[in-house]
């Protein structure tokens, strides 16, 4: 593994304590081994060459030069930065469950630590929400260096506790952004599943792009439990003591069946679902995320 | 319940480890938090009835599976019925081994009794290493065979002999209990049936890891001079064949299957007929491997004589040969053992006590296969007393029916009535110069002379001191005197009558109401009147007088010249010749059917024999007087009425020789003799010393004593069981008032057919078995073939039901999620990713 691709992964993500630096790793490092550039702008200001490489497009090869000196280079520009990022990270009492490098809170944060570090540095004006059963911060859209402190300190500040209320948060979300934005929403969705669609769907009806990732544990995806354990529920459900082992099969059961609606409910609303297991790599989630942005942009 | 490690029960405490471990898991629960509890709830919901009850299964299959190891290695062992729903539990052997004395067949030093013995331990051993549980009862045949039944055995056969005399009145001395087998031919009544638990040598006894213990007492017995069938033993384990239905019951019968035994097996196939019903595996061991050329002497009888000291008795031997091929050169030893006046001490060295002498050795030159040749030799002795004759074979495969005993009572002189109607007493006095000359001629014969008077007031017992009794011209008896003569002939004695005389019509009417009585009385037939037989034309050609084949004359028959050709007959009383049918004499005998001895020239009887109670009754048509005939003028007639007056005086005479098993009862009275007798049993083997036991006579009725000796093949007392069951003789020693030894002898010989080793074949024992199935081997091939019947036994259907519970247990814990390979988290979280 490259040194780039390193802090891509979550044990390597663990060690890094500050946000700011753990999200300037990733990006550095996402951005580091990507060998074309489509995500650099379509303006007319010019900012660099750079030499070729296989897999960049063709389009973007500069003639003159091969013409001149018989060598193949690539133009860059500067895009524009009239993007509008919302992020909306969940910090409801059930994020705070995870076993492995990072809870799912902490996955979330360094999710949207990533992207805002990621939109920033491209002049996008960025947005942040941390809910719960209400909105605790709310930062509204900016650009520059600042801002990114900003959101930074917000989410690292942030606890989990109380239930999820997506119903209101979306309200209020939906008359605070009132102009087209992209929005990602990051959530484990439990606790509320059905407001939780539904106000996804009022955002899309306002005329947002949505995206959104859907973080779980391994622990929640696999039900690896083998001994006899007493389940004390977050977010104030009752406990249950059982064989875990006799009812993971109707637990993956209920879980596939969860997770079926959800993706068929975004999928009805063209809102992009990224299913996010906390062992997975932060590649996938930028990937993920620059494909929106640029869909997003195409459709401005 | 029973188990045969009662102390690894306790072992059934471990059924709670299940139940403790399931209690404590529910208590060692660990603790997390959980977000996604919507899931897990609606799982538990879902799921928590079958859950709990797959929970439960589990932990019953578990325990059982606790409590099936716990009877596995605790044995366990118990008679519930309801267990042979699923096969059978206990396998029992019940080993029935023949110890007739045809087992005595013995090749290098070793018998087949001795291979049977040997095969039923590896039976045993091979069974003590098969799993399962199983038990062994073992009954020889001689003590299935109850006391009375061995006693009675010979009582048909008495029957039989009267049947016969009849016929052949000429024939020697019946040989009682020949061709008779204990058992075979016949069923044991239910009186004769022993219980197993008196007569079992192993009785329902578990086979311990090393058998061998349990043999050792029956290591120590032998063959015993019996012949004897499996009916009596197969009778006695039929009850608990039949009572034991939660067992698999095994029944072997471990004998030499010989030909003449199981040739007819009618009776033993009736007997295993109740077994067949109750699904008993029948298994055929055969020990003796192949037949073998065996001799045995069958018989050793005296001619039916009179026994007196001084007087030379003809003994006739008959030894068969019932091989396949003829024995050339065979060289019989003869001895007599004779009891001598003054002798204290008995020899238990010996086959007999006495002055041992050794006869001149027959030489048989040849006996061809199947057949029985007899030979005659002559013996004196010269005191009276109990004396033996042993007549023995070289060895051969069978030692026991080599040897033979004979027991002669002789008797110093034998007393003679002579009743003779005529004051004159001529016949009387001619008879006794006939019976006895005097001078140095000794015929044993000590005549008394009485008139008929003497026969009105005398009674039985004393006409019983006479051996026989003659009626001389005593046309004219009147009824008490003819009551004491029946009584005297019924117990055995023998009449002579002379009819002559002076006889008119009306004696012969007299003769014919008094004597003949329609049948019932002394006389067999009527006398129809007094003929006169006209004189031969041709002189000594035709004589008056022709002796039939009887016992008495039959040895004369040979002769060219007829020795009565001097003898004439001027008259006679001419007996009617109706004679009985002979089939009544199967009914009673009481009247069965006469002989005649001598007939005359024109066909008319002159000397008839017939049988009347125990006794005889020769009857004359003649009388010493020579208006009537010139016989007694005759030589022959000296030789005549020697040999009448032996013949007569033999059926009061002991027999000489009964099988093995015959009680023996001794009488004697207290005014003679000590009631503590010392009692010499016959050697058990060849070379072995004779046992002598102690025992005190009983008292009988006053002044008589009475001493028994029976055979309880049962008895506690191996060695003396042994020994009254093995041939040879048995003497009892007495001692007089007067301080003198007093011996009886008594033989007893093994029975005849013993001898015969010929083979039945497999096939033709199985197929004469049927429909009764039954499996043969030979010994050889039985401990590699022992059947494995515990296969289907308690301890397999444990094992099967402990395999059943562990294959349970590990369905329940697969399907209630216990075990770990069900868990995949790769491919289970590939499967969300993925969409």
């Amino acid at each position: 593994m490259p040194d780039s691709k390193k802090y891509l992964h979550p044990e390597a993500l663990r060690r890094i304590a500050p946000l700011e630096l753990r999200a300037r790793r990733i990006v550095d490092g996402f951005l580091s081994g990507m060998h074309r550039s489509p995500y650099f702008g379509q303006s007319v200001e010019f900012v660099q060459h750079r030499e070729y490489t296989p897999g960049d497009d063709l389009r973007h090869i500069d003639w003159k030069v091969w013409g001149r000196q018989d060598r193949l280079y690539i133009k860059q520009y500067e895009e524009d930065t009239n993007l509008r990022c919302t992020l909306l990270v969940d910090a409801s009492e059930s994020m705070s469950y995870g076993r492995g490098e990072l809870n799912k809170f902490d996955y979330a944060a360094t999710i949207a630590a990533s992207l805002s570090f990621l939109c920033l540095r491209q002049q996008d004006a960025v947005g942040l929400t941390i809910f719960d059963t209400k909105i605790r911060v709310k930062l509204p859209w900016r650009a520059g260096r600042k801002h990114l402190q900003s959101i930074f300190k917000s989410l690292e500040q942030q606890t989990t506790n109380e239930k999820t209320d997506l119903k209101a948060v979306f309200r209020e979300v939906r008359e605070s952004y009132p102009r087209r934005s992209l929005i990602v929403l990051i959530t484990d969705f439990l606790g509320s599943d059905e407001s939780i669609l539904k106000g996804l769907a009022a955002l899309r009806q306002a005329g947002h792009d949505c995206l959104v990732f859907h973080v779980l544990d391994d622990d929640e995806i696999h039900f690896p439990f083998n001994d006899p354990t007493r389940f004390e529920g977050l977010e104030g459900l009752d406990p249950l003591a059982c064989n875990p082992r006799a009812l993971r099969e109707g637990y993956l059961e209920a879980l596939q069946r969860f997770l079926d609606r959800v993706r068929r409910t975004c999928a009805s609303y063209q809102i992009d679902y990224q299913l996010t297991p906390t062992s997975q790599a932060m590649d996938a989630t930028l990937t993920s995320f620059l494909a929106a942005r640029m869909a997003h942009m195409r459709k401005r | 319940m029973q188990f045969v490690f009662q102390p690894l029960t306790w072992g059934f405490l471990l059924v709670l480890v299940p139940l403790i471990a399931h209690l404590i898991n529910l208590l060692r629960h660990r603790r997390t938090k959980w977000a996604a509890m919507d899931f897990l709830v609606e799982s538990y919901r879902k799921h928590r009835r079958w859950v709990w009850m797959k929970q439960l299964l589990l932990l019953l299959s578990r325990m059982a599976i606790m409590a099936l190891l716990v009877l596995l290695l605790a044995q366990w062992v118990t008679g519930a019925r309801w267990l042979s729903i699923f096969g059978q539990t206990v396998t029992h052997h019940y080993i029935l081994l023949d110890d007739s004395q045809s087992m005595g067949d013995s090749i290098l030093g070793t018998s087949v009794y001795q291979s049977g013995l040997k095969s039923i331990s590896s039976l045993l051993s091979s069974v003590a290493d098969d799993q399962g549980s199983h038990q062994v009862t073992l009954i020889r045949y001689s003590r299935a065979l109850s006391l009375d039944a061995i006693h009675n055995a010979n009582e048909p056969i008495k029957n039989s002999t009267d049947k016969l005399d009849p016929s052949s009145p000429s024939s020697p001395s019946p040989k009682r209990g020949e061709g008779e087998k204990y058992g075979f031919g016949k069923s044991p009544n239910s009186k004769s049936i022993q219980p197993a638990d008196t007569v079992a040598d192993l009785l329902s006894r578990s086979i311990p890891t090393n058998p061998a213990s349990l043999l050792e007492p029956l290591n120590l017995t032998s063959p015993v001079g019996l012949s004897l069938s499996p009916i009596a033993a197969i009778e006695t384990i039929s009850p608990l064949v039949r009572n034991a239905s939660d067992e698999q019951a095994i029944v072997y019968l471990v004998s030499d299957f010989r030909e003449r035994d199981w040739r007819q097996s009618q009776a033993i196939r009736s007997a295993l007929e109740p077994l067949k019903a109750a699904k008993v595996e029948l298994q055929l061991i055969d020990c003796a491997p192949v037949a073998r050329e065996n001799l045995s002497v069958v018989s050793l009888q005296p001619d039916q004589e009179i026994l007196a000291a001084g007087v030379p008795v003809m003994m006739r031997v008959d030894i068969r040969n019932p091989g396949a091929s003829a024995a050339r050169n065979v060289n019989l030893t003869l001895k007599s053992f004779e009891s001598i006046p003054g002798e204290t001490q008995p020899r238990v060295d010996r086959f007999a006590s006495g002055k041992e002498t050794v006869l001149p050795t027959l030489v048989l030159d040849s006996i061809p296969a199947g057949e029985t040749v007899s030979r005659r030799f002559q013996v004196i002795f010269s005191n009276a007393g109990s004396h033996v004759v042993q007549a023995q074979l070289p060895d051969d495969p069978l030692l026991e029916d080599n040897s033979y005993g004979s027991v002669l009572d002789v008797v110093a002189d034998q007393q003679l009535l002579v009743i003779d109607g005529d004051v004159s007493r001529r016949g009387a006095f001619f008879l006794n110069a006939t019976l006895n000359p005097g001078g140095m001629m000794r015929t044993g014969w000590r005549p008394t002379t009485e008139s008929p008077s003497f026969l009105r007031d005398t009674s039985v017992e004393i006409l019983n001191s006479y051996a026989a009794i003659v009626l001389l011209n005593t046309n004219n008896l009147d009824q008490r005197a003819l009551s004491n003569l029946e009584g005297y002939v019924s117990q055995g004695g023998g009449l002579a009558l002379f009819v002559g005389g002076n006889l008119a019509q009306s004696d012969i009417d007299r003769i014919n109401r008094d004597w003949y009585r329609n049948g019932q009385g002394l006389l067999p037939t009527a006398i129809e009147r007094v003929n006169e037989l006209s004189p031969s034309l041709d002189g000594a050609a035709s004589p008056d007088m022709l002796p039939t084949n009887h016992q008495i004359f039959g040895p004369l028959l040979g002769s060219s010249n007829s020795p009565f050709q001097f003898v004439r007959v001027f008259q006679y009383a001419k007996f009617a010749t109706n004679k009985p049918k002979e089939t009544e004499a199967g009914a009673t005998l009481s009247r069965p059917v006469w002989q005649s001895i001598l007939n005359l020239r024109d066909g008319s009887p002159l000397m008839i024999d017939h049988p009347f109670g125990k006794g005889r009754v020769i009857a004359l048509g003649t009388a010493l007087d020579p208006r009537w005939t010139t016989w007694p003028q005759d030589p022959t007639f000296v030789v005549g009425m020697l040999k009448t007056m032996g013949y007569l005086a033999s059926f009061r005479t002991a027999t000489s020789a009964e099988l093995v098993g015959t009680p023996i009862e001794v009488a004697f009275s207290s005014r003679e003799a000590t009631p503590d007798s010392e009692v010499i049993l016959p050697g058990i083997g060849k070379s072995a010393l004779r046992q002598s036991i102690m025992m005190v006579a009983a008292p009988k009725v006053e002044p008589m004593l009475g001493l028994r000796i029976a055979v309880d093949p049962a008895g506690q007392n191996l060695e003396q069981t042994r020994a009254l069951l093995s041939p040879g003789v048995t003497e009892v020693w007495t001692t007089a008032l007067a301080g003198e030894r007093l011996v009886k002898n008594f033989a007893r010989n093994t029975p005849s057919q013993e001898g015969e080793l010929k083979k039945i074949s497999a096939s033709d024992l199985l197929s004469g078995l049927r429909p009764v199935e039954a499996k043969y081997r030979t010994a050889e091939s039985l401990s590699a073939t022992v059947a494995l019947a515990g296969l289907t036994n308690r301890q397999g259907l444990l094992l099967l039901l402990l395999v059943l519970f562990l294959l349970i247990e590990q369905f329940l814990a697969w399907s209630a999620s216990y075990h770990l390979s069900v868990f995949k988290p790769a491919n289970a979280g590939y499967r969300f990713a993925s969409r």
